[in-house]
């Protein structure tokens, strides 16, 4: 009997034991050295980023490369602190999602910054900065084009719209970023309201038109909530463009299944039948991107330019989903993505760009005298 | 020549042996499992039970009186839920696995009248057969703006449901799973060869659920298995 009591005791014991506690991530945590730093830094992209699945960066080794470099550093010596930066973009330059970077809190790095969908554009060989086009767009354009900006719902960032006619039945848009449905419902009039006005009346009654014109071009994207409120007027159903997905655990691969991606109709607002031409270029990025592509969706559609930024998945803040943007407090601000988007078709853009249907290269020589041979291009399918 | 009669001889009394102090069963019930990992930094989330079930094959071979053999080849499901509670209450991903286990360990038996009454330590291995995964997850382009006293809109994301099967990857999962059990038992002799059992049985892996080069965190399996189920011995009475 005294074995039974033994083994009793022992089964007892082993159930006792199985609640050891497993360490989790460092995860928002005042830091006080380097190597805490980097270790808090490392452990928060490992669970919040979602590309691990494609992204080629090989995590695991930059943690073995990084680690000793870093607990090199001295904390509060300025050298080290520029020195840590050049590791931060080191560790990370290739990373494929475009909407990534670091943003420096302390007073001796609060200009320095980390991008590496940036650095990545600056090594190409045709690497140039971005152009505005509303100016160029003015010269198309007929007579008693509508011109707004709204400088009062995004103060820092004022939106600037543009509407009109090419040849008298092309009805053209373009946008410098997407804030539309805040300005458009905002209590304060501004000049953005009558210039959308008057390119929703012309969608809805498109009688005397052939074609519609969007241009997209340097445009960063901006209010997600612009996606339904501007593709949303183009059609009279549902529909989806692609699909999302979320990180659902700490694990790299941990993601939830694809969730559908869709567009909502506006109120009121019809199927358009006529053709719709969109002009991108490398820096139509994030919402400009994915209105491209839920506008590519319709058959009617084509885009014509450059492919564009790569930054595809949307972000919110990091308790939505438990992923995307982190902060190391008091040091730095990390922006990634919350969602991973895959188009329709399959396939992931982030970090290479949706492609054209006609692919028209920037020219600096054509825009430097007035000439834009992307506009021309499009011009010449809709007519 | 000899060594051909030793074998045959051998293999008699194994036979005889076998016949004389072999069970075999069928038994199933309910299983209980925790995800043990760390999720802290995870807001407003709690990892919770998932029940499931249970079905297995018990087989049992005598030493000693006191002393079995055991094996119950069987399937067995291991879920966990991971819930948002606070303001993103309703959102859930839940994970319902099915193992195909074998645990082989020894069974301490104490007898008392029909009654039989046993402490069952042994080891595992398992394999990842399939696995169910249902949640509900804000939609990230799918969102109600509402208008703040400030100025300043504000978003209410409007769910989306997913179900489906688990897509397994080599890179992630680990599908065999290795580990310790440790189990109460008992035996109530019906008549003849016939016996009525019950058990309640403590799994733990010993090996993570995901490949360590994808996860820095590991996540092991602990399941409560309870079982009721018939045996038959195959002695002669």
């Amino acid at each position: 009997m005294k074995l039974y009591h033994y083994l009793v005791m022992l089964f007892f014991f082993s159930l006792a034991a199985c609640h050891k506690e497993i360490a989790g991530p460092a995860s928002a945590q005042a830091v006080t050295t380097w190597d805490q730093a980097f270790e808090q830094f490392w452990n928060e992209l490992d669970v919040n980023y979602v590309y691990w699945d494609i992204d080629t960066t090989n995590w695991d080794a930059v943690h073995s490369r990084y680690k000793t470099l870093f607990g090199r550093l001295q904390w509060g010596d300025p050298a080290d602190m520029q020195r840590s930066v050049a590791y931060f973009r080191q560790m990370t330059d290739g990373l494929i999602d475009h909407h990534f970077s670091i943003s420096f809190k302390d007073t001796v790095l609060k200009d320095s910054a980390v991008n590496p969908a940036i650095d990545q554009l600056r090594e190409l060989p045709d690497f140039r900065y971005p152009l505005s086009y509303i100016s160029l767009d003015r010269r198309y354009l007929d007579p008693g084009f509508l011109y707004g900006n709204d400088i009062t719902t995004e103060p820092g960032s004022p939106l600037k719209v543009l509407a009109g006619t090419i040849h008298g039945n092309i009805l053209f848009f373009t946008c410098n970023q997407f804030n539309l449905a805040a300005s458009f419902q905002s209590s304060i009039p501004n000049n953005v309201q009558p210039v959308l006005n008057y390119f929703f009346d012309r969608l809805q009654h498109p009688s005397g038109l052939k074609a519609i014109l969007l241009d997209l071009r340097d445009n960063p994207g901006g209010a997600v909530a612009d996606l339904n409120f501007l593709v949303g007027r183009f059609i009279g159903q549902r529909m989806v463009f692609g699909h999302t997905r979320y990180k659902s655990g700490n694990g790299r691969l941990d993601h939830t299944p694809w969730i559908e991606a869709s567009v909502s109709p506006a109120g009121g607002a019809q199927g358009l039948s006529l053709p719709v031409y969109v002009l991108a270029d490398r820096y139509s990025a994030s919402v400009a991107e994915l209105v491209i592509m839920a506008l590519r969706q319709m058959s009617q559609c084509r885009v014509i330019g450059e492919a564009t930024y790569g930054a595809t998945g949307p972000f919110v803040e990091n308790g939505l989903y438990n992923d995307g943007p982190f902060d190391i407090p008091g040091l730095l601000s990390v922006h990634t993505s919350s969602a991973e988007f895959r188009y329709l078709d399959g396939k992931c853009y982030e970090g290479k760009g949706f492609p054209p249907d006609e692919a028209v290269p920037f020219s600096l020589a054509a825009t430097g005298s007035g000439d834009d041979p992307q506009m021309e291009k499009a011009l010449s399918m809709a007519e | 020549m000899n060594r051909k009669l030793f074998c045959c001889c051998i293999f008699l009394l194994l036979q005889t042996t076998l016949f004389a102090q072999t069970s075999l069963g069928v038994e199933g019930g309910l299983s209980s499992n925790r995800y043990q990992t760390n999720i802290t930094n995870r807001a407003s989330t709690v990892l919770t039970r998932s029940n499931g079930v249970y079905v297995g094959l018990p087989f049992r071979y005598a030493v000693r009186r006191w002393l079995y053999l055991t094996t119950a080849p069987g399937l067995v499901q291991k879920g966990y839920s991971m819930d948002r509670t606070d303001p993103f209450y309703g959102e859930f991903d839940r994970h319902v696995n099915t193992y195909l286990q074998l645990p082989v360990g020894v069974s301490l038996v104490y007898s008392w009248r029909r009654l039989r009454v046993s402490l069952d330590p042994s080891i595992y291995a398992g394999y990842w057969l399939s696995g169910r995964v249902k949640g509900r997850t804000a939609n990230i382009f799918d969102f109600t703006e509402n208008p703040g006293t400030n100025g300043q809109q504000s978003e209410s994301f409007h769910l989306s449901d997913y179900s489906g099967n688990y897509s397994f990857l080599s890179r992630r999962d680990n599908r065999w799973e290795f580990g310790w059990s440790l189990g109460l038992g008992s035996c109530y002799h019906l008549s003849g060869h016939y016996w009525l059992t019950g058990a309640a049985r403590w799994y733990q892996a010993m090996t993570s659920q995901e490949k360590k080069a994808v996860s820095a965190i590991p996540a092991y399996n602990q399941t409560w298995v309870f079982s009721i189920g018939g045996m038959w011995t195959l002695d002669k009475l």
